[in-house]
C-alpha cells in the first residue's frame, strides 16, 4: 500500500514537474520570437523611412508639403499624377484601359472583395485619364 | 537646345522682373546647401543658374530667344516639355524608377508586423492546465497523507 502511494506521489510529482518545465520553456521562446518580431519591425520601418524620406522630401519641395503629407497618409486627389497614386496605394488589383481620340482612360480597381456568389468585386475605383487621376468611386 | 523657360517655368515674354522672380525663387528651393547630397538638387541647381545666367543678360537673351524661336519652327507640331526641362516630369520619372524598392521596403514592412500581430494574437502555450495540476497536486497531497498514516498505524 506504501508502495502504491509512493508510485502515486512520484508519478504526480514528476507530472507536474515536467509540465510546468515545458510550459516555461515554450514562453520564453514565445517571448524571445515576439522580441525578435518587434526588433524586425524597427528594422523594417528605419529602412523604409531611409528609403520614402527623401523621395518625400523632393516630393515636398517640387509638388509641395500638402502633398507630401497626402501620400503619406495614403490619401489620394483628383489632379494628382498616377505616380503619387502607385506610391499611396501600391498596384492596382486590375485596370481597364481605353484609348479614344487621343485620350488615354484607365480605371484601376482597389480592395477586391469577394461576393456571395464567389465572384470578385472592387470597392474602390480610380479612373486615370492621360496619366492624371480624374475621378475617384468607392463601391 | 535647352529650353530656360521652362526650366525657370516662365512664358516666353516674360519680363526681366518676372526672370529675376522666377530664379530667386528656384535657386532656393535647388540650393545645394539646404539639400545636402542630393544629386537631384545639385543638377536642377545649375540647371536654373544656367537657365538665368542666359536669361538674365539682357544681350545673351536675345541672342537665345532668335535661336530658340528658329529652334521651334523646325518642329512640326508643339511638343511636351521633356523631363530633362521640368522638374516636376524629371521627379515624376524617378518616382516611377524608384517604385520596385520602394515596394519591397513597404512590403517588408507590411510582412514584418503582420507577423508581430500573429504572434501576439496567439494563446500562451498551455501543458498543465489548471484542472490537472489541481489533479496533481491532490494526488501528491493524498499519497503523502496514505503514507503518513500507513507509517504511524504499521509502526
Amino acid at each position: 500500500m506504501i508502495i502504491f502511494c509512493l508510485v502515486i506521489l512520484f508519478i504526480s510529482v514528476i507530472y507536474l514537474a515536467v509540465g510546468l518545465y515545458t510550459q516555461n520553456e515554450l514562453r520564453q521562446e514565445m517571448a524571445v520570437e515576439i522580441e525578435a518580431a518587434k526588433e524586425a519591425i524597427n528594422e523594417a520601418e528605419e529602412q523604409f523611412e531611409e528609403f520614402s524620406r527623401p523621395l518625400l522630401e523632393r516630393i515636398a519641395i517640387v509638388f509641395g508639403e500638402e502633398t507630401a503629407a497626402d501620400i503619406q497618409n495614403e490619401t489620394i486627389a483628383p489632379g494628382m499624377p498616377e505616380e503619387f497614386l502607385l506610391l499611396a496605394w501600391g498596384d492596382p488589383e486590375d485596370i481597364d484601359s481605353s484609348y479614344v481620340r487621343g485620350t488615354n482612360t484607365e480605371t484601376w480597381y482597389y480592395d477586391p472583395e469577394e461576393t456571395e456568389n464567389g465572384q470578385v468585386k472592387y470597392l474602390t475605383e480610380v479612373v486615370i485619364t492621360n496619366n492624371r487621376i480624374t475621378g475617384i468611386q468607392n463601391n | 537646345m535647352i529650353n530656360y523657360y521652362h526650366i525657370l517655368g516662365l512664358d516666353r515674354d516674360a519680363t526681366a522682373e518676372d526672370i529675376k522672380k522666377a530664379y530667386r525663387k528656384l535657386s532656393m528651393k535647388f540650393h545645394p546647401d539646404k539639400n545636402e547630397g542630393d544629386k537631384y538638387f545639385e543638377e536642377w541647381s545649375k540647371k536654373v543658374n544656367a537657365a538665368f545666367e542666359t536669361l538674365g543678360n539682357p544681350s545673351k537673351k536675345v541672342g537665345y530667344d532668335y535661336a530658340l524661336t528658329h529652334e521651334l519652327e523646325k518642329k512640326e507640331t508643339a511638343q511636351p516639355p521633356s523631363s530633362t526641362d521640368d522638374p516636376q516630369l524629371a521627379l515624376l520619372k524617378e518616382i516611377r524608377r524608384q517604385l520596385p524598392e520602394y515596394y519591397d521596403a513597404k512590403n517588408n514592412l507590411e510582412l514584418a508586423r503582420s507577423n508581430y500581430e500573429r504572434l501576439t494574437e496567439q494563446e500562451s502555450p498551455l501543458i498543465i492546465s489548471t484542472s490537472k495540476a489541481i489533479f496533481c497536486i491532490f494526488g501528491i497531497v493524498a499519497s503523502i497523507a496514505g503514507i503518513c498514516y500507513l507509517l504511524m498505524h504499521g509502526k
